[in-house]
């Protein structure tokens, strides 16, 4: 697998629209913009090859997927492969090919499909979730509707909206039905996440990160299926938490309204009424700014989690439980 | 944590939907989203400043249903559906703020277009150009008559037909199962060339002309992209033996390719407003704009300036229609058909009180004004 690449391009194309409304003269269009079009004209090109449709004869089912090697490896959702051991792959020309379908962690949507015979296969480079930022540019693909004879998987282009919990990238590249397993490039033509779930609003499409498949590349690649699917990642099993319901934002903080017994909250000794500060010295002023520093880390990981008592601050070395574990009854 | 309780999970088999949203971005993501929207609306206005100059609003009573497109001195393009509703009470108003009552001079119903006719309009007409030139994710810009761009998008599908009477049919039902080599067919259908030419159940099909298939995603594809009327020789295997017919192509409509209602709830969720009018057109380019109903009738630029085509429909949650310049010439060479109101609407039953059609610009700007108060709130609250 091609790992992780820096991509600092993305960021110095937003850092540069700050300024480039000034100094023109009439009728002269920004360079930056002429280079921003450039590059997504260039992604499109490059990436519309190895973007599939990925149809099931069996679920009478279709959606997209990435090659991301030669050897015709498949990246797609874990939901468009879901109980299936064998798809049709068919290549925006109309040519068509089977695929073996490999792993899938449904917590994370992520799936492995790989192409029969291996060999000579078009394919795009893997990038690197872990550095993208809200407001890069993004470029999405993918068979909306199912395949198309009559037209090319629609370009799409977009920012990042958000960083979801477990991995997950919000865009406001709009997706439908067919989508699904689809790639998200960045401006460099990487395949930064694929295509997961889409929210009432258009701001709301959802993208597992490619993380989340380099993080269990080879049980993916062997074969494994594991997790659950959750499209509300705040309910997805494998959520870190520390164990509390909040009762809201209060002045230095968020107060609990209760803690989970046996949680990592309640094995700390922490408890109601008690107002957390800080996680990891970050400053949690309320619920969103308490899921976002959490959704940076992973069940099992250690953090510093500061809160006041009585007007006294603690702070407790706690490590992260899944939700599922938590409350078991969830799952 | 609180957020467990509100959990309503819907799955679907295609694209999984969330009704439930996910963690709100933080105040400073979105005033920098939105000021990364702004900038890059602005780069835009060089773009769209000629062809807004042949740019008006079109409006019934007060609301406005559309934009139009000034081809020629007093006349101006539009989309025919959404002003059909009230012909009599149209009128125009110019980026200069004038009000210029407007009448239906004629129609082009294949391309849901309509000539209005403007007296006094003084603007300008505007300048076709070669969408020839346009490649996957070039740029797009919607001029507005203010000379600022009303929508951005990308070109997500070259210009194709969307008529289904523009795709050869052969007329076989595939085996789907069957795994090769070739194309089992199911069925025939009746009064189609396939039946016409002799072919039937059990047959594999496995050339067409000199194009080998090696399945059932392969032989739709190569038909859908020949026309009706086309001869084709298709070489098939009947009880061992191999044998070849001449089949000449029909046309029809082909089958939805997901389900036609669980499509349209993916397209309706979040209250996004299309055109009635979306579908079937001759020749169209697909972007990613998020054109609103009333956008339609505006011309569209590329970051050169110049005039690709004319917006035609917001037909889904991810794509808006436009008809290519060279298209948008060709009808204008032809003779319109005189207009007809639609029937059972002529005094406007559909039409609606108030001004709801608040233009993306100023949504966003109105948006930004709220943010910035929301965050000199919570600055305050802070200290």
């Amino acid at each position: 697998m091609t790992l992780a690449s820096v991509r600092p391009a993305v960021i110095a194309v937003f850092l540069s629209f700050q300024g480039f409304s000034s100094g023109l003269a009439p009728g002269e269009i920004s360079i930056q913009v002429k280079e921003l079009e450039s590059k997504v004209e260039d992604v499109s090109r490059r990436g519309l090859p190895a973007t599939v449709s990925l149809f099931s004869e069996k679920s009478e089912s279709s959606g997209s997927g990435v090659i991301i090697s030669q050897k015709g490896l498949i990246l797609t959702a874990g939901h468009v492969v879901e109980g299936l051991e064998e798809v049709t792959v068919v290549f925006p020309d109309g040519k068509q090919a089977r695929g073996r379908v490999l792993g899938s962690n449904l917590s994370k949507d992520a799936a492995m499909v790989q192409l029969q015979p291996d060999g000579e296969w078009p394919f795009v480079a893997l990038g690197d979730s872990r550095d993208t930022k809200v407001g890069d540019f993004v470029i999405s693909l993918g068979h909306a509707g199912g395949y198309d004879a009559l037209r090319s998987p629609p370009v799409r282009f977009g920012r990042v909206v958000a960083l979801n919990p477990l991995g997950f990238i919000g865009t406001d590249c709009a997706l439908i039905g067919g989508d699904s397993g689809g790639p998200l490039f960045n401006l460099e033509g990487e395949v930064i996440g694929i295509h997961s779930s889409i929210g009432a609003s258009l701001m709301a499409n959802n993208h597992t990160g490619v993380q989340n498949f380099k993080t269990d590349w080879d049980r993916l690649e062997k074969g494994e299926t594991w997790g659950r699917l959750t499209m509300n990642p705040l309910m997805n099993p494998d959520r870190p938490v520390i164990g509390f319901n909040v009762a809201g934002a209060v002045a230095g903080g968020v107060e609990l309204a209760e803690v989970y017994p046996d949680s990592p909250a309640d094995v700390v000794g922490m408890r109601r009424g008690d107002v957390v500060s800080r996680i990891e010295g970050q400053q949690v002023r309320n619920l969103r700014e308490l899921q976002g520093v959490l959704s940076g880390h992973e069940p099992g990981n250690e953090v510093e989690v500061t809160f006041i008592r009585e007007g006294e601050s603690m702070t407790r070395k706690i490590k992260l439980a899944r939700l599922a574990d938590v409350l078991p009854e969830q799952e | 944590m609180k957020s467990y309780a509100y959990a309503l999970i819907v799955l679907m088999a295609f694209l999984s939907v969330s009704s439930a949203q996910l963690p709100e971005s933080s105040p400073e993501d979105r005033a920098l989203l939105v000021g990364q929207a702004e900038n890059l609306f602005k780069s835009l206005v060089p773009a769209v400043e000629k062809a807004a100059l042949g740019t008006v609003e079109v409006r019934v009573w007060r609301k406005r249903v559309g934009y139009g497109t000034v081809v020629a001195t007093g006349k101006v393009l539009t989309k025919w559906s959404e002003v059909r509703r009230d012909i009599r009470s149209l009128s125009c108003r110019t980026g200069a703020g004038k009000w210029l009552s407007a009448e239906v001079s004629g129609v082009y119903p294949d391309a849901d277009l309509a000539i209005l006719d403007v007296e006094g309009l003084q603007a300008e007409p505007v300048r076709f150009g070669d969408e020839g030139t346009l490649k996957l994710g070039s740029f797009l810009a919607l001029s507005r008559p203010d000379g600022q761009a009303a929508a951005m998008g990308v070109v997500s599908v070259l210009p194709r037909s969307l008529r289904s009477s523009d795709r050869a049919f052969l007329g076989v039902v595939m085996d789907l199962e069957f795994k090769g080599p070739g194309v089992l067919v199911r069925r025939v259908e009746p009064d189609t060339g396939a039946a016409l030419s002799g072919l039937r159940e059990g047959d594999v099909i496995l050339r067409v002309t000199d194009q080998e298939v090696n399945g059932s995603f392969e032989l739709a594809t190569l038909l859908q992209r020949l026309e009706p009327g086309q001869k084709v020789e298709i070489l098939f295997k009947r009880s061992g033996r191999q044998e070849a017919v001449n089949v000449e192509l029909g046309g029809r409509p082909r089958a939805p390719r997901i389900p036609y209602n669980r499509m349209e709830q993916m397209n309706s969720m979040g209250g996004h407003r299309y055109n009635d009018v979306k579908d079937g057109f001759r020749n169209v380019i697909q972007s990613d704009m998020q054109l609103n109903p009333e956008d339609c009738g505006a011309p569209v630029v590329d970051l050169d300036g110049q005039l690709v085509g004319v917006a035609i429909a917001r037909a889904g949650r991810i794509k808006s229609f436009i008809i290519p310049a060279s298209m948008i010439m060709e009808l204008l060479s032809t003779k319109p058909v005189k207009p007809q109101a639609e029937p059972g609407n002529v005094d406007g039953v559909r039409r609606q009180p108030g001004f709801e059609n608040e233009d993306p610009f100023e949504m966003m700007r109105r948006k930004m004004e709220e943010m910035r108060r929301l965050m000199e709130e919570m600055e305050e609250k802070e200290d």
